[in-house]
């Protein structure tokens, strides 16, 4: 079955859940909502999931946060869509993406609570009619087709005290879909060491869940990775001009 | 109209019989439990809309049997003619949740009530009588004419396309299709009274970030009465479909799309703004909270809660039901900590010693 049919994805959805739960038996994860997912997304042979969203809380204070904030709350909004009529060996099947991350930090004293953003955005434009637009010849900045961004929708207005936000850098980072960003939150915010979250040793070590992640790699990097690795590939999207500019720019 | 209630009580049945007959609509006959077979026969013949029990009818000389004998009879003896009647357990125990949760497993009865909570709060009781004779009448017809259950929730065509599979398919089998008692339990118990795909108005409240306070808070409920569950058990359980709620808020709000992303004062600027609701206050946090991203309640104060504030409930749900949560307060004065899962009973431990 092809990798990017909602019907394949629909079923690693399920098995995730499966087996996410196998291991973290307190339920510190709300991740029930993608069996949800997984039941309603269309029967198709494309990909076509609206937007998820899943909030992870994090009861424990983690290392070097100014300020210092005693717990967290990760809201996770990730959706995507790829266009059939794409030749995946040649283009970049996905037509919409959205990966948005809110962090909310509580602190002791009763302050105000603090927010961070993150976003991954696709860099790629469509006029009124849902064409795209082609951005001809040198950007004013370096805009890699897939980049990771700090800022976003969600910090508009807040109280930045002394600090600076900047729209820059874009940082290339390759898309991820609903597993990889649930891989990377869980990687980068919970740490295995902890007690409470040592179960998190054996997921990555289960056999069913290295093969949903092998498979969404195999659907969201290895074109991207196969891109970068190769100066003179015949991809139209995954080329090094696109992926990494900075590496071309003179 | 009219409901019939058979009343089997061991003791004195005049005030209960009183209480019950306060809503002219119910018609209350009461049965002496004296002989088992006889009260059989009794509910058998009566043509009775509803079954009360007094729990403990050995209570009386010459009885040897309770209610849960009665009514294992009434469910299964007749398998293959059974006598489709709501059964309601009824107690001067007050504590009637707690022992009621023992016979539950034996799906027996489809409420319990304590005599207390009757008297007091009767017309609460009175509606939720008359519901759960409604809703087996409406499903005698439904499986009478081989009908599928799913229409019972009156689903909205928008939601339609959304609605999880596995209740779809659960409703769908002949465990419930065949079975009113079960069909009936499932669709109370399962799908209108837990916070899931169905809310209350408490939850409603707090997402939305609004306090139930407020004078506006009625003329915003009407805005959003297009959402509101009609379905089986709507005349006593006040529902919206919580996915309604939240695709009208991406709609009203596409800048700021996400309900939980918003906190309480910022979601009650935006319906100020765009209702012209003046009198819209926005729900605040308890002493102890630290967030007012409120999505919950706390189980036991019904206070807004957001989780990160919560001490989680120790019960299983189903994969379309919300978890739920303890407010501090409401954890500090519980019976025993094992009412909270294990991993928050260790944080309010820590939280404790500090």
């Amino acid at each position: 079955m092809d990798i990017w049919s909602n019907k394949s994805i629909a079923r690693d959805l399920n098995d995730y859940v499966a087996v996410v739960k196998k291991y973290d038996q307190m339920y510190t994860f709300d991740i029930d909502k993608l069996l949800e997912v997984s039941r309603t997304i269309a029967d198709i042979d494309h990909c076509e999931i609206d937007t998820i969203e899943i909030e992870f809380r994090l009861l424990k204070s983690i290392a070097k946060t100014v300020p210092q904030v005693n717990s967290l709350k990760i809201n996770l909004q990730n959706a995507i869509s790829t266009d059939p009529t794409k030749d995946i060996s040649t283009e970049d099947p996905i037509k919409n993406y959205k990966f948005d991350m809110m962090i909310v930090g509580f602190l002791d004293n009763g302050s105000e609570p603090v927010i961070n953003c993150w976003h991954l955005d696709c860099d790629r434009f469509y006029d009124a009619d849902g064409q795209l637009v082609e951005v001809k010849g040198k950007q004013k900045y370096t805009h890699p087709l897939y980049h990771f961004q700090f800022g976003g929708g969600g910090m508009d207005g807040r109280h930045s005290g002394d600090i600076l936000l900047l729209a820059a850098p874009r940082i290339p980072h390759p898309p991820m879909d609903i597993f990889l960003s649930i891989h990377f939150i869980l990687k980068n915010f919970y740490s295995a060491k902890e007690t409470s979250y040592s179960f998190l040793l054996d997921l990555y070590d289960d056999e069913d869940y290295k093969a949903i992640i092998h498979r969404a790699k195999q659907r969201m990097w290895f074109p991207y990775f196969d891109g970068l690795a190769s100066a003179d590939n015949h991809h139209q999207d995954f080329k090094l001009s696109k992926l990494f500019p900075l590496a071309e720019d003179s | 109209m009219e409901y019939n209630i058979l009343y089997i009580e061991d003791g004195d049945p005049s005030s209960i019989i009183s209480d019950l007959q306060e809503d002219e609509e119910l018609k209350v006959e009461y049965h002496d439990p004296q002989d088992f077979e006889k009260s059989i026969n009794k509910v058998k013949t009566s043509g009775t809309d509803l079954l009360l029990l007094d729990f403990r009818l050995s209570d009386k000389k010459g009885v040897i049997y309770d209610a849960p004998t009665l009514a294992q009879t009434i469910r299964t003896v007749h398998a293959n003619d059974p006598i489709d009647l709501p059964i309601v357990l009824i107690s001067s125990e007050e504590k009637i949740s707690e022992f009621y949760k023992d016979y539950t497993s034996l799906d027996l009865f489809d409420m319990a009530i304590s005599k207390m909570a009757l008297s007091e709060q009767s017309e609460k009781y009175h509606i939720r009588i008359k519901s759960v004779i409604k809703a087996y009448s409406a499903l005698r017809v439904v499986k009478g004419n081989s009908q599928p259950l799913l229409p019972v929730l009156n689903i909205p065509d928008l939601l339609n396309d959304k609605f999880d599979l596995r209740i779809k398919d659960l409703l769908d089998s002949s465990k419930y299709k065949n079975n009113i008692f079960m069909a009936s339990d499932f669709i109370l118990n399962q799908i209108v009274r837990p916070s899931g795909i169905l809310i209350g108005e408490d939850i409603l409240a707090a997402r939305l970030g609004v306090s139930l306070e407020s004078g506006d808070w009625n003329t915003l409920k009407s805005i959003l009465d297009e959402f509101k569950y009609s379905g089986l058990y709507s005349d006593a359980y006040e529902r919206w479909w919580f996915i309604g709620v939240e695709n009208w808020w991406k709609s009203i709000s596409p800048e700021n799309s996400s309900l939980k992303r918003l906190r309480a004062s910022e979601k009650v600027s935006i319906l100020k703004a765009i209702f012209e609701l003046p009198n819209l206050q926005e729900a605040t946090k308890d002493k102890y909270s630290k967030s007012d991203y409120f999505w919950t309640i706390c189980n036991k104060y019904h206070s807004p809660l957001d989780p990160i504030d919560g001490f989680e409930k120790n019960s299983s749900q189903e994969p379309w039901q919300d978890k739920s949560y303890f407010s501090i307060e409401a954890v500090s004065s519980l019976e025993s900590l094992t009412e909270i899962t294990a991993i928050d009973k260790r944080r309010y431990i820590e939280y404790t010693k500090e």
